[in-house]
Protein backbone atom coordinates (compact mmCIF):
# COMPACT_ATOMS: atom_id res chain seq x y z
CA UNK A 1 0.00 0.00 0.00
CA UNK A 2 1.06 3.22 -0.57
CA UNK A 3 0.86 6.42 2.38
CA UNK A 4 0.70 10.15 1.58
CA UNK A 5 4.14 11.83 2.59
CA UNK A 6 3.49 13.84 4.97
CA UNK A 7 4.61 16.73 7.84
CA UNK A 8 3.05 18.64 10.60
CA UNK A 9 3.21 22.14 9.02
CA UNK A 10 1.06 20.54 5.84
CA UNK A 11 -0.86 17.43 7.39
CA UNK A 12 -4.17 18.96 7.78
CA UNK A 13 -4.34 21.04 3.99
CA UNK A 14 -2.93 17.73 2.44
CA UNK A 15 -5.11 15.58 4.46
CA UNK A 16 -8.16 18.16 3.42
CA UNK A 17 -6.56 18.41 -0.18
CA UNK A 18 -6.74 13.88 -0.05
CA UNK A 19 -10.39 14.14 0.29
CA UNK A 20 -11.39 17.21 -2.11
CA UNK A 21 -8.69 15.78 -4.56
CA UNK A 22 -10.24 12.27 -4.58
CA UNK A 23 -13.42 13.77 -6.21
CA UNK A 24 -11.30 16.55 -8.30
CA UNK A 25 -9.12 13.76 -9.38
CA UNK A 26 -12.24 11.63 -10.58
CA UNK A 27 -14.00 14.83 -12.42
CA UNK A 28 -12.08 15.89 -15.72
CA UNK A 29 -9.66 18.83 -15.00
CA UNK A 30 -8.00 20.92 -17.87
CA UNK A 31 -5.17 19.67 -20.14
CA UNK A 32 -2.04 20.46 -19.61
CA UNK A 33 -0.31 23.79 -21.45
CA UNK A 34 1.74 22.95 -23.94
CA UNK A 35 0.11 19.35 -24.46
CA UNK A 36 -0.25 20.40 -28.34
CA UNK A 37 2.29 21.80 -30.35
CA UNK A 38 1.90 23.18 -34.31
CA UNK A 39 4.50 22.89 -36.56
CA UNK A 40 4.72 24.45 -40.03
CA UNK A 41 7.50 24.95 -42.41
CA UNK A 42 8.32 28.84 -42.61
CA UNK A 43 7.86 28.14 -46.57
CA UNK A 44 4.19 26.47 -46.08
CA UNK A 45 1.63 27.94 -48.36
CA UNK A 46 -0.56 28.12 -45.40
CA UNK A 47 -0.13 30.14 -42.34
CA UNK A 48 -1.70 29.44 -38.70
CA UNK A 49 -4.27 32.25 -37.75
CA UNK A 50 -4.82 30.48 -34.15
CA UNK A 51 -5.09 27.50 -32.56
CA UNK A 52 -8.17 26.69 -30.07
CA UNK A 53 -8.30 23.86 -27.88
CA UNK A 54 -10.46 25.31 -24.61
CA UNK A 55 -12.34 21.97 -24.52
CA UNK A 56 -9.49 19.82 -23.72
CA UNK A 57 -9.28 17.80 -20.44
CA UNK A 58 -7.27 15.37 -18.80
CA UNK A 59 -9.03 12.23 -16.49
CA UNK A 60 -7.54 9.68 -14.69
CA UNK A 61 -8.41 5.76 -16.01
CA UNK A 62 -7.08 3.58 -13.24
CA UNK A 63 -3.40 3.99 -13.27
CA UNK A 64 -3.41 5.70 -16.76
CA UNK A 65 -4.36 9.23 -17.82
CA UNK A 66 -6.80 9.59 -20.62
CA UNK A 67 -6.19 12.84 -21.66
CA UNK A 68 -8.91 14.72 -24.72
CA UNK A 69 -7.02 17.34 -26.84
CA UNK A 70 -9.80 19.36 -28.95
CA UNK A 71 -8.30 21.59 -31.02
CA UNK A 72 -9.59 23.88 -33.99
CA UNK A 73 -6.53 25.23 -36.21
CA UNK A 74 -7.42 28.63 -37.93
CA UNK A 75 -5.31 28.15 -41.02
CA UNK A 76 -4.96 30.64 -43.83
CA UNK A 77 -3.84 30.13 -47.60
CA UNK A 78 -1.12 32.89 -48.34
CA UNK A 79 -0.69 31.70 -51.79
CA UNK A 80 -2.19 33.21 -55.22
CA UNK A 81 -3.65 29.48 -55.91
CA UNK A 82 -6.70 27.87 -54.17
CA UNK A 83 -6.42 24.80 -51.99
CA UNK A 84 -7.89 22.01 -52.84
CA UNK A 85 -7.01 19.76 -49.63
CA UNK A 86 -5.32 20.04 -46.48
CA UNK A 87 -3.20 16.98 -44.55
CA UNK A 88 -1.71 16.91 -41.25
CA UNK A 89 0.32 14.40 -39.44
CA UNK A 90 -0.88 13.78 -35.94
CA UNK A 91 2.27 12.45 -33.69
CA UNK A 92 2.14 11.32 -30.29
CA UNK A 93 6.09 9.36 -30.01
CA UNK A 94 5.21 8.96 -26.17
CA UNK A 95 1.95 6.74 -26.84
CA UNK A 96 2.30 5.22 -29.82
CA UNK A 97 5.49 4.92 -30.90
CA UNK A 98 4.30 1.74 -33.29
CA UNK A 99 1.68 4.26 -35.18
CA UNK A 100 1.02 7.18 -36.83
CA UNK A 101 -2.01 9.36 -37.97
CA UNK A 102 -3.07 12.09 -40.10
CA UNK A 103 -6.27 14.17 -40.50
CA UNK A 104 -6.85 15.39 -43.99
CA UNK A 105 -9.47 17.63 -45.39
CA UNK A 106 -10.34 17.27 -48.82
CA UNK A 107 -13.12 18.93 -50.85
CA UNK A 108 -11.91 22.34 -50.04
CA UNK A 109 -12.12 25.37 -52.36
CA UNK A 110 -10.01 27.66 -50.19
CA UNK A 111 -8.95 31.24 -52.21
CA UNK A 112 -6.11 33.23 -51.76
CA UNK A 113 -6.14 35.25 -48.28
CA UNK A 114 -9.29 33.25 -46.63
CA UNK A 115 -8.87 31.19 -43.59
CA UNK A 116 -10.57 27.87 -42.93
CA UNK A 117 -10.82 25.51 -39.81
CA UNK A 118 -9.31 22.12 -39.59
CA UNK A 119 -10.41 20.39 -36.33
CA UNK A 120 -7.99 17.78 -34.66
CA UNK A 121 -9.46 16.14 -32.13
CA UNK A 122 -7.12 13.39 -30.03
CA UNK A 123 -7.27 10.88 -27.35
CA UNK A 124 -4.31 9.82 -25.36
CA UNK A 125 -4.37 7.29 -22.92
CA UNK A 126 -0.76 7.37 -21.54
CA UNK A 127 0.86 6.01 -18.12
CA UNK A 128 0.27 8.66 -15.82
CA UNK A 129 3.82 9.99 -15.29
CA UNK A 130 4.69 11.46 -18.38
CA UNK A 131 6.08 15.39 -19.65
CA UNK A 132 6.72 17.19 -22.82
CA UNK A 133 4.50 17.74 -25.73
CA UNK A 134 1.65 14.83 -25.84
CA UNK A 135 0.84 15.79 -29.63
CA UNK A 136 3.12 17.50 -32.38
CA UNK A 137 0.72 18.40 -35.71
CA UNK A 138 2.58 18.71 -38.42
CA UNK A 139 1.62 19.45 -41.99
CA UNK A 140 1.95 16.63 -44.75
CA UNK A 141 0.60 18.48 -47.83
CA UNK A 142 -1.42 21.18 -49.56
CA UNK A 143 -3.37 20.18 -52.73
CA UNK A 144 -3.80 23.19 -54.76
CA UNK A 145 -6.61 23.57 -57.61
CA UNK A 146 -3.92 22.78 -60.47
CA UNK A 147 -2.87 19.39 -58.85
CA UNK A 148 0.20 20.70 -57.55
CA UNK A 149 1.21 19.59 -54.80
CA UNK A 150 3.40 21.06 -51.56
CA UNK A 151 4.62 18.95 -48.50
CA UNK A 152 6.55 15.78 -46.93
CA UNK A 153 4.13 13.65 -48.23
CA UNK A 154 5.05 10.92 -45.20
CA UNK A 155 1.73 9.72 -45.20
CA UNK A 156 1.02 9.68 -48.86
CA UNK A 157 -1.58 12.53 -48.65
CA UNK A 158 -0.69 13.48 -51.78
CA UNK A 159 -2.11 10.59 -53.45
CA UNK A 160 -5.14 10.44 -51.39
CA UNK A 161 -6.21 14.09 -52.15
CA UNK A 162 -5.57 13.45 -55.80
CA UNK A 163 -7.50 10.45 -55.98
CA UNK A 164 -10.14 12.03 -53.93
CA UNK A 165 -10.05 15.25 -56.63
CA UNK A 166 -10.14 13.21 -59.44
CA UNK A 167 -13.38 10.80 -58.20
CA UNK A 168 -14.64 14.05 -57.38
CA UNK A 169 -14.19 15.51 -60.70
CA UNK A 170 -15.72 12.45 -62.00
CA UNK A 171 -18.61 12.41 -59.65
CA UNK A 172 -19.44 16.17 -60.35
CA UNK A 173 -19.19 15.96 -64.23
CA UNK A 174 -21.64 12.65 -64.25
CA UNK A 175 -24.01 14.10 -62.27
CA UNK A 176 -23.42 17.75 -63.98
CA UNK A 177 -24.68 15.75 -66.94
CA UNK A 178 -27.39 13.76 -65.53
CA UNK A 179 -29.42 17.83 -64.57
CA UNK A 180 -28.41 18.67 -68.12
CA UNK A 181 -30.55 15.75 -69.05
CA UNK A 182 -33.18 15.67 -66.55
CA UNK A 183 -32.76 18.75 -64.43
CA UNK A 184 -32.79 19.16 -60.53
CA UNK A 185 -35.57 16.53 -60.23
CA UNK A 186 -33.08 13.83 -61.83
CA UNK A 187 -30.28 15.38 -59.25
CA UNK A 188 -32.47 15.18 -56.46
CA UNK A 189 -33.26 11.53 -57.90
CA UNK A 190 -29.67 10.67 -57.50
CA UNK A 191 -28.96 12.22 -54.19
CA UNK A 192 -32.24 10.50 -52.31
CA UNK A 193 -30.66 7.06 -53.78
CA UNK A 194 -27.13 7.89 -52.26
CA UNK A 195 -28.77 8.95 -48.73
CA UNK A 196 -30.38 5.53 -48.93
CA UNK A 197 -27.73 3.34 -49.79
CA UNK A 198 -25.77 5.13 -46.72
CA UNK A 199 -28.30 4.86 -44.20
CA UNK A 200 -28.83 0.80 -45.79
CA UNK A 201 -25.40 0.33 -44.43
CA UNK A 202 -24.72 -1.60 -41.57
CA UNK A 203 -22.19 0.30 -39.02
CA UNK A 204 -18.90 -1.80 -38.59
CA UNK A 205 -16.39 -1.76 -35.87
CA UNK A 206 -13.02 -2.61 -37.61
CA UNK A 207 -9.63 -3.60 -36.14
CA UNK A 208 -6.46 -4.44 -38.33
CA UNK A 209 -3.30 -6.24 -36.42
CA UNK A 210 -0.65 -7.29 -38.04
CA UNK A 211 -0.75 -11.22 -38.66
CA UNK A 212 2.78 -11.99 -38.78
CA UNK A 213 3.65 -14.15 -42.03
CA UNK A 214 5.45 -17.28 -39.93
CA UNK A 215 2.87 -18.05 -38.02
CA UNK A 216 0.82 -20.84 -37.77
CA UNK A 217 -2.88 -20.15 -38.69
CA UNK A 218 -6.16 -22.21 -39.63
CA UNK A 219 -9.14 -20.90 -41.16
CA UNK A 220 -11.58 -21.78 -43.76
CA UNK A 221 -11.21 -20.89 -47.32
CA UNK A 222 -13.31 -17.70 -48.13
CA UNK A 223 -14.76 -17.73 -52.30
CA UNK A 224 -13.05 -14.33 -53.60
CA UNK A 225 -14.56 -12.83 -56.94
CA UNK A 226 -12.59 -9.61 -58.57
CA UNK A 227 -14.71 -7.27 -60.20
CA UNK A 228 -14.66 -7.41 -64.05
CA UNK A 229 -12.15 -3.72 -65.06
CA UNK A 230 -11.78 -3.75 -68.39
CA UNK A 231 -10.53 -0.21 -68.31
CA UNK A 232 -8.23 -0.72 -65.83
CA UNK A 233 -4.61 -1.11 -66.15
CA UNK A 234 -4.50 -3.09 -63.65
CA UNK A 235 -6.14 -6.56 -63.32
CA UNK A 236 -6.73 -8.37 -60.12
CA UNK A 237 -6.69 -11.64 -60.87
CA UNK A 238 -6.64 -13.22 -57.73
CA UNK A 239 -6.42 -13.63 -54.13
CA UNK A 240 -6.64 -16.05 -50.82
CA UNK A 241 -8.93 -14.91 -48.81
CA UNK A 242 -9.27 -16.84 -45.26
CA UNK A 243 -11.77 -16.42 -42.75
CA UNK A 244 -11.54 -17.36 -39.20
CA UNK A 245 -14.58 -16.71 -37.15
CA UNK A 246 -14.85 -13.00 -37.35
CA UNK A 247 -11.46 -12.55 -38.49
CA UNK A 248 -9.99 -11.97 -42.52
CA UNK A 249 -7.04 -12.35 -43.70
CA UNK A 250 -5.88 -12.07 -47.14
CA UNK A 251 -2.04 -13.88 -47.34
CA UNK A 252 -2.30 -13.89 -51.71
CA UNK A 253 -3.12 -11.13 -54.35
CA UNK A 254 -2.56 -11.26 -57.62
CA UNK A 255 -2.57 -9.31 -60.09
CA UNK A 256 -1.02 -8.05 -64.24
CA UNK A 257 -0.63 -4.54 -65.45
CA UNK A 258 -2.09 -4.41 -68.43
CA UNK A 259 -0.47 -1.36 -69.80
CA UNK A 260 2.93 -0.78 -70.75
CA UNK A 261 3.58 1.81 -68.04
CA UNK A 262 5.77 1.06 -64.51
CA UNK A 263 3.32 0.72 -61.74
CA UNK A 264 4.47 1.79 -58.26
CA UNK A 265 0.89 1.69 -55.95
CA UNK A 266 -2.33 -0.54 -56.41
CA UNK A 267 -5.37 0.15 -54.15
CA UNK A 268 -7.75 -3.14 -53.74
CA UNK A 269 -10.84 -2.11 -52.50
CA UNK A 270 -12.93 -4.75 -50.66
CA UNK A 271 -16.58 -5.39 -49.93
CA UNK A 272 -17.79 -8.38 -48.49
CA UNK A 273 -21.23 -10.38 -47.92
CA UNK A 274 -22.10 -12.19 -44.28
CA UNK A 275 -24.12 -15.42 -43.56
CA UNK A 276 -26.73 -13.22 -43.27
CA UNK A 277 -26.76 -11.54 -47.14
CA UNK A 278 -25.91 -8.19 -45.66
CA UNK A 279 -23.61 -6.92 -48.11
CA UNK A 280 -20.95 -3.94 -46.93
CA UNK A 281 -17.55 -1.76 -48.08
CA UNK A 282 -15.21 -2.90 -44.98
CA UNK A 283 -11.90 -1.90 -46.74
CA UNK A 284 -8.87 -1.44 -49.01
CA UNK A 285 -5.92 -3.16 -49.62
CA UNK A 286 -3.19 -0.32 -50.59
CA UNK A 287 -0.20 -2.06 -51.68
CA UNK A 288 2.97 -0.56 -52.85
CA UNK A 289 4.59 -2.61 -56.10
CA UNK A 290 7.01 -2.94 -58.63
CA UNK A 291 5.05 -3.92 -61.16
CA UNK A 292 7.21 -3.52 -64.59
CA UNK A 293 4.59 -3.13 -67.68
CA UNK A 294 2.79 -5.66 -68.85
CA UNK A 295 4.48 -7.84 -65.78
CA UNK A 296 2.43 -9.56 -62.93
CA UNK A 297 3.32 -9.82 -59.46
CA UNK A 298 2.00 -11.97 -56.42
CA UNK A 299 1.21 -9.81 -53.11
CA UNK A 300 2.15 -11.34 -49.42
CA UNK A 301 -0.07 -9.74 -47.20
CA UNK A 302 0.38 -10.00 -43.41
CA UNK A 303 -2.74 -8.10 -42.05
CA UNK A 304 -5.79 -9.20 -40.72
CA UNK A 305 -9.10 -7.55 -40.18
CA UNK A 306 -11.77 -7.90 -37.52
CA UNK A 307 -14.72 -6.73 -38.56
CA UNK A 308 -18.39 -6.14 -36.22
CA UNK A 309 -21.72 -4.81 -36.65
CA UNK A 310 -22.64 -2.57 -34.26
CA UNK A 311 -25.93 -0.12 -34.02
CA UNK A 312 -29.48 -0.64 -32.36
CA UNK A 313 -31.02 -2.98 -34.86
CA UNK A 314 -27.99 -5.61 -35.10
CA UNK A 315 -26.80 -5.16 -32.07
CA UNK A 316 -22.41 -5.47 -31.41
CA UNK A 317 -21.90 -8.92 -33.11
CA UNK A 318 -18.57 -10.24 -35.33
CA UNK A 319 -19.29 -10.63 -39.25
CA UNK A 320 -19.44 -14.00 -40.83
CA UNK A 321 -18.00 -13.67 -44.04
CA UNK A 322 -19.41 -15.85 -47.21
CA UNK A 323 -18.18 -14.08 -50.00
CA UNK A 324 -15.50 -11.54 -50.54
CA UNK A 325 -14.87 -9.17 -53.99
CA UNK A 326 -12.39 -7.03 -55.03
CA UNK A 327 -11.78 -4.16 -57.67
CA UNK A 328 -8.84 -1.86 -58.40
CA UNK A 329 -9.88 1.07 -57.29
CA UNK A 330 -6.30 3.27 -57.81
CA UNK A 331 -3.07 2.68 -59.47
CA UNK A 332 -0.35 5.07 -59.75
CA UNK A 333 2.44 4.66 -62.65
CA UNK A 334 5.78 5.35 -61.68
CA UNK A 335 5.86 9.04 -62.99
CA UNK A 336 3.07 9.63 -60.05
CA UNK A 337 0.46 10.16 -62.47
CA UNK A 338 -2.92 8.62 -60.91
CA UNK A 339 -5.43 6.45 -62.22
CA UNK A 340 -8.99 5.87 -60.42
CA UNK A 341 -11.93 4.01 -62.33
CA UNK A 342 -14.13 6.68 -64.75
CA UNK A 343 -17.21 5.32 -62.98
CA UNK A 344 -17.87 5.06 -59.48
CA UNK A 345 -17.51 1.55 -58.34
CA UNK A 346 -17.76 1.92 -54.33
CA UNK A 347 -21.50 1.76 -53.34
CA UNK A 348 -21.24 5.49 -52.03
CA UNK A 349 -17.48 7.96 -52.81
CA UNK A 350 -16.61 10.34 -50.93
CA UNK A 351 -18.14 13.21 -52.78
CA UNK A 352 -21.23 11.50 -53.72
CA UNK A 353 -21.44 11.51 -50.02
CA UNK A 354 -20.64 15.35 -49.60
CA UNK A 355 -23.27 16.46 -52.08
CA UNK A 356 -25.68 13.98 -50.50
CA UNK A 357 -25.26 15.76 -47.28
CA UNK A 358 -25.51 19.00 -49.01
CA UNK A 359 -28.94 18.09 -50.34
CA UNK A 360 -30.19 17.17 -46.59
CA UNK A 361 -29.12 19.89 -44.69
CA UNK A 362 -29.42 22.65 -47.83
CA UNK A 363 -31.50 21.28 -50.64
CA UNK A 364 -31.36 20.75 -54.19
CA UNK A 365 -30.61 24.31 -54.99
CA UNK A 366 -27.05 24.28 -53.17
CA UNK A 367 -25.95 21.27 -55.00
CA UNK A 368 -27.18 22.79 -58.24
CA UNK A 369 -25.01 25.95 -57.81
CA UNK A 370 -22.20 23.41 -56.17
CA UNK A 371 -22.37 21.43 -59.52
CA UNK A 372 -21.95 24.58 -61.94
CA UNK A 373 -19.44 26.16 -59.46
CA UNK A 374 -17.24 23.62 -59.76
CA UNK A 375 -17.85 22.83 -63.17
CA UNK B 1 -12.46 29.75 7.41
CA UNK B 2 -10.56 32.04 8.51
CA UNK B 3 -11.74 35.85 8.16
CA UNK B 4 -10.90 37.78 4.84
CA UNK B 5 -9.68 34.57 3.49
CA UNK B 6 -11.04 31.91 0.97
CA UNK B 7 -12.34 28.04 2.51
CA UNK B 8 -9.72 25.55 2.58
CA UNK B 9 -11.86 23.88 0.18
CA UNK B 10 -12.11 26.69 -2.57
CA UNK B 11 -8.24 26.80 -2.21
CA UNK B 12 -8.35 22.91 -2.89
CA UNK B 13 -10.58 23.59 -5.85
CA UNK B 14 -8.28 26.36 -7.48
CA UNK B 15 -5.42 24.08 -7.20
CA UNK B 16 -6.75 21.86 -9.50
CA UNK B 17 -8.91 24.25 -11.88
CA UNK B 18 -12.08 22.63 -10.89
CA UNK B 19 -13.43 26.19 -10.28
CA UNK B 20 -15.95 28.73 -12.27
CA UNK B 21 -13.46 31.10 -13.92
CA UNK B 22 -14.92 33.87 -11.96
CA UNK B 23 -14.26 32.28 -8.50
CA UNK B 24 -11.07 31.13 -9.95
CA UNK B 25 -10.02 34.81 -10.97
CA UNK B 26 -10.81 36.13 -7.46
CA UNK B 27 -8.93 33.46 -5.57
CA UNK B 28 -5.49 33.97 -7.95
CA UNK B 29 -6.18 37.55 -7.52
CA UNK B 30 -6.36 37.12 -3.28
CA UNK B 31 -3.55 34.80 -3.87
CA UNK B 32 -1.05 37.68 -5.10
CA UNK B 33 -1.70 39.40 -1.92
CA UNK B 34 -1.85 36.88 0.41
CA UNK B 35 0.83 34.81 1.41
CA UNK B 36 -0.93 32.19 3.30
CA UNK B 37 -3.85 31.32 0.93
CA UNK B 38 -1.16 31.45 -1.88
CA UNK B 39 0.83 28.91 -0.04
CA UNK B 40 -1.82 27.02 0.67
CA UNK B 41 -2.79 26.84 -2.99
CA UNK B 42 1.19 25.50 -3.49
CA UNK B 43 0.84 22.75 -0.73
CA UNK B 44 -2.51 21.50 -2.38
CA UNK B 45 -0.73 21.10 -5.79
CA UNK B 46 2.17 19.32 -4.35
CA UNK B 47 -0.39 17.17 -2.11
CA UNK B 48 -2.55 16.81 -5.37
CA UNK B 49 1.34 15.52 -7.39
CA UNK B 50 2.07 12.81 -4.20
CA UNK B 51 -1.97 11.46 -4.56
CA UNK B 52 -0.71 10.78 -8.09
CA UNK B 53 2.61 9.51 -7.59
CA UNK B 54 1.21 7.36 -5.03
CA UNK B 55 -1.56 6.07 -7.65
CA UNK B 56 0.30 5.31 -9.95
CA UNK B 57 2.17 3.56 -7.80
CA UNK B 58 -0.50 1.45 -6.46
CA UNK B 59 -0.79 -0.21 -9.89
CA UNK B 60 -1.38 -4.01 -9.12
CA UNK B 61 -0.20 -6.51 -11.89
CA UNK B 62 -2.37 -9.33 -12.87
CA UNK B 63 -0.67 -12.02 -10.27
CA UNK B 64 -1.66 -9.68 -7.07
CA UNK B 65 -5.07 -8.88 -8.69
CA UNK B 66 -5.80 -12.86 -8.67
CA UNK B 67 -4.16 -13.16 -5.06
CA UNK B 68 -7.00 -10.35 -3.99
CA UNK B 69 -9.52 -12.42 -6.59
CA UNK B 70 -8.60 -15.55 -4.34
CA UNK B 71 -8.58 -14.01 -0.74
CA UNK B 72 -11.94 -12.52 -1.57
CA UNK B 73 -14.06 -15.69 -2.71
CA UNK B 74 -11.86 -17.50 -0.26
CA UNK B 75 -13.57 -14.79 2.77
CA UNK B 76 -16.98 -15.04 0.74
CA UNK B 77 -17.26 -19.29 1.15
CA UNK B 78 -15.92 -18.97 4.77
CA UNK B 79 -18.78 -16.27 5.28
CA UNK B 80 -21.44 -18.84 3.62
CA UNK B 81 -20.38 -21.82 5.78
CA UNK B 82 -20.54 -20.12 8.76
CA UNK B 83 -23.87 -18.75 8.01
CA UNK B 84 -24.88 -22.58 7.27
CA UNK B 85 -23.97 -23.57 10.43
CA UNK B 86 -25.44 -21.39 12.41
CA UNK B 87 -28.79 -21.05 10.16
CA UNK B 88 -31.95 -23.06 12.33
CA UNK B 89 -34.33 -23.34 9.06
CA UNK B 90 -34.20 -26.73 7.58
CA UNK B 91 -32.10 -27.48 4.45
CA UNK B 92 -33.88 -28.10 0.81
CA UNK B 93 -33.43 -31.72 1.54
CA UNK B 94 -35.37 -32.14 5.03
CA UNK B 95 -37.60 -29.17 3.92
CA UNK B 96 -38.76 -31.13 0.68
CA UNK B 97 -38.34 -35.05 1.42
CA UNK B 98 -35.53 -36.97 -0.33
CA UNK B 99 -37.42 -37.46 -3.75
CA UNK B 100 -38.79 -33.37 -4.60
CA UNK B 101 -34.94 -32.45 -3.56
CA UNK B 102 -34.29 -35.60 -6.13
CA UNK B 103 -35.84 -34.26 -9.17
CA UNK B 104 -35.57 -30.26 -8.53
CA UNK B 105 -32.04 -30.99 -8.36
CA UNK B 106 -31.69 -32.96 -11.50
CA UNK B 107 -33.95 -29.87 -13.21
CA UNK B 108 -30.88 -27.30 -11.78
CA UNK B 109 -28.55 -29.99 -13.02
CA UNK B 110 -29.97 -29.96 -16.56
CA UNK B 111 -30.36 -26.24 -16.70
CA UNK B 112 -26.71 -25.68 -15.35
CA UNK B 113 -25.29 -28.21 -18.07
CA UNK B 114 -27.71 -26.26 -21.06
CA UNK B 115 -26.10 -22.76 -19.85
CA UNK B 116 -22.08 -24.03 -19.55
CA UNK B 117 -22.92 -25.42 -23.08
CA UNK B 118 -24.14 -22.28 -24.47
CA UNK B 119 -21.45 -20.45 -22.99
CA UNK B 120 -18.94 -23.01 -24.52
CA UNK B 121 -20.21 -22.58 -27.75
CA UNK B 122 -20.67 -18.85 -27.77
CA UNK B 123 -16.89 -18.34 -26.45
CA UNK B 124 -15.19 -21.41 -27.78
CA UNK B 125 -11.77 -20.92 -29.39
CA UNK B 126 -12.22 -20.24 -32.94
CA UNK B 127 -8.54 -21.24 -35.20
CA UNK B 128 -7.17 -17.71 -36.21
CA UNK B 129 -4.63 -15.11 -34.94
CA UNK B 130 -3.49 -15.66 -32.16
CA UNK B 131 -4.75 -13.92 -29.21
CA UNK B 132 -0.60 -12.18 -28.75
CA UNK B 133 -0.78 -10.40 -32.19
CA UNK B 134 -4.51 -8.65 -31.13
CA UNK B 135 -3.09 -7.96 -27.63
CA UNK B 136 0.33 -6.09 -28.90
CA UNK B 137 -0.06 -3.13 -31.44
CA UNK B 138 -3.39 -2.74 -33.21
CA UNK B 139 -5.58 0.30 -35.31
CA UNK B 140 -9.42 0.31 -35.08
CA UNK B 141 -12.14 2.30 -36.52
CA UNK B 142 -15.44 2.87 -34.98
CA UNK B 143 -18.15 5.04 -34.33
CA UNK B 144 -15.57 6.91 -31.81
CA UNK B 145 -12.92 7.47 -33.52
CA UNK B 146 -9.77 5.69 -35.33
CA UNK B 147 -7.12 4.75 -33.35
CA UNK B 148 -4.18 2.68 -32.25
CA UNK B 149 -4.10 0.39 -29.24
CA UNK B 150 -0.77 -0.64 -27.55
CA UNK B 151 -0.80 -2.25 -24.57
CA UNK B 152 -2.40 0.03 -22.43
CA UNK B 153 -1.15 3.46 -24.23
CA UNK B 154 -3.00 4.24 -27.43
CA UNK B 155 -3.82 7.29 -29.73
CA UNK B 156 -7.20 8.16 -31.13
CA UNK B 157 -8.43 10.59 -33.78
CA UNK B 158 -11.97 11.59 -32.71
CA UNK B 159 -15.32 12.18 -34.69
CA UNK B 160 -17.20 15.20 -34.45
CA UNK B 161 -19.98 14.89 -31.87
CA UNK B 162 -22.54 16.35 -34.68
CA UNK B 163 -21.36 14.14 -37.81
CA UNK B 164 -23.90 13.78 -40.20
CA UNK B 165 -22.99 10.33 -41.67
CA UNK B 166 -19.30 7.98 -41.09
CA UNK B 167 -17.88 5.43 -43.54
CA UNK B 168 -15.03 2.98 -42.03
CA UNK B 169 -12.73 1.21 -43.41
CA UNK B 170 -9.70 -1.37 -42.85
CA UNK B 171 -6.91 -0.68 -45.09
CA UNK B 172 -3.69 -2.81 -44.81
CA UNK B 173 -1.78 -1.63 -41.93
CA UNK B 174 -4.33 0.77 -40.53
CA UNK B 175 -7.78 1.98 -40.44
CA UNK B 176 -9.37 4.67 -41.71
CA UNK B 177 -13.06 6.88 -41.26
CA UNK B 178 -14.14 9.48 -43.55
CA UNK B 179 -17.19 12.11 -42.13
CA UNK B 180 -19.19 14.71 -43.09
CA UNK B 181 -19.54 17.50 -39.87
CA UNK B 182 -23.22 18.05 -39.65
CA UNK B 183 -22.84 22.07 -38.75
CA UNK B 184 -20.06 22.71 -40.98
CA UNK B 185 -20.40 20.06 -43.87
CA UNK B 186 -16.64 19.76 -44.10
CA UNK B 187 -14.97 16.75 -44.78
CA UNK B 188 -12.69 14.82 -43.15
CA UNK B 189 -10.66 11.67 -43.37
CA UNK B 190 -9.00 9.99 -40.15
CA UNK B 191 -6.20 7.43 -40.92
CA UNK B 192 -3.86 5.88 -38.46
CA UNK B 193 -1.11 3.72 -39.48
CA UNK B 194 1.03 1.06 -37.99
CA UNK B 195 4.83 1.34 -38.69
CA UNK B 196 5.68 -0.78 -41.40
Amino acid sequence: MWRLKSNGRVSFRVGLAAALLAFALGAQTGAPSGAFRVDLPADAPVALVSADWGQSQVAPRGGALQVDLRSTLMLKNTTQRRIRGVAVLVLAQEVAAGGKASVTVPALDVAPGEAFPLRVDVRLMRPAAGAGALVEVKLDGILFEDLTFYGPNRLNSRRTMMAWELEARRDRKTLLALMERGGAAAVREEMVAVLSRIASMPRLDIQVARAGRATAQGGTAVRFAALSMPEAPVELTGAEVVSAGAELRFPHLEMTNRSSRAVRFVDVGWQARDRDGRQFVAGSLPATVQLAGKGKATLERDQAYRVSMSGATAGSRPVEFAEVSGFVGLVEFEDGEIWVPSISVSAVTGEQQRLAEMYRRKGIEAVAGELRRLR
Amino acid sequence: MRAGHFSDAELALASTGDLGWRRRLAIWLHARQCRECGSAIEEYRTGRGEIQRGAAAMEMDEAAWLELEGEMKANIRLGLSAGRIVDPRPGMVEALGVEAAGWRAAVVFATLTVVLAGGWLLKRPVPGLPGAAWQSVFAEANAEGVGIQEGQSGLMLLGPEKESSVMLAGTAGGARARFIDAETGQVTIHHVALEE
